[in-house]
């Protein structure tokens, strides 16, 4: 991650536009114990009050890492039920980098928010139509399948 | 060239979170 990921500018620059970032060793107690780190690197992404909400384990090159802190973002603001913000991340996410690891789960959360936004199932079976075409192999699509029943 | 601006300390990462409501990007890394 020192060597190629971190040093990226794009990397860098979103990073420092929308994250508070903070290094420790991942021996350091109890903060690796409470957070339960068993190898590195591990990334975790905490929301303000510094509650969980999404983490990745192992390296991970600058074309992913950006949509990985995104997702992490996303996250922040769905847990919380900030619906539209977490929608606008997603929906950023899935333009901005469609062939990254995290997309189709964006994909998915976008429509579950659409749902908990609307409380009508349109989103879900459209996250479900988006999926199928775009990502046919995916966890997500064999997740969202049952909303293509809706 | 622009560098990321780490925190070392968890407990004031944490306090700068919460002041400007930004969510956290904590690493855990091997110092070697």
């Amino acid at each position: 991650m020192d060597a190629v990921t971190y040093p990226t500018p794009a990397v860098t620059d979103f990073i420092t536009a929308n994250l508070i970032a903070v290094r420790v060793p991942f021996d350091s107690q109890p903060l690796a114990g409470k957070f339960n780190v068993v190898w590195t690197p591990a990334i975790v992404i905490l929301d303000p009050q510094g509650q969980e909400h999404h983490r990745a384990v192992g390296f991970q090159p600058p074309e992913e890492f950006i949509p990985f802190l995104s997702l992490g973002i996303a996250k922040c603001h769905f847990d919380a039920g900030d619906f539209s913000a977490a929608m606008a991340r997603f929906q950023t996410l899935a333009a901005d980098y469609p062939a990254s690891a995290a997309a189709p789960e964006a994909v998915f959360l976008l429509g579950v928010a659409g749902y908990k936004s609307t409380h009508t199932p349109r989103p879900l079976k459209e996250a479900y139509e988006r999926l199928q075409q775009s990502y046919p192999g995916s966890e997500w699509t064999k997740r969202a399948f049952p909303y293509s029943l809706l | 060239m622009a560098s990321i601006a780490w925190e070392t300390e968890y407990r004031a990462a944490l306090s700068t979170a919460n002041a400007k409501n930004q969510p956290i990007l904590l690493d855990f890394f091997n110092p070697g």
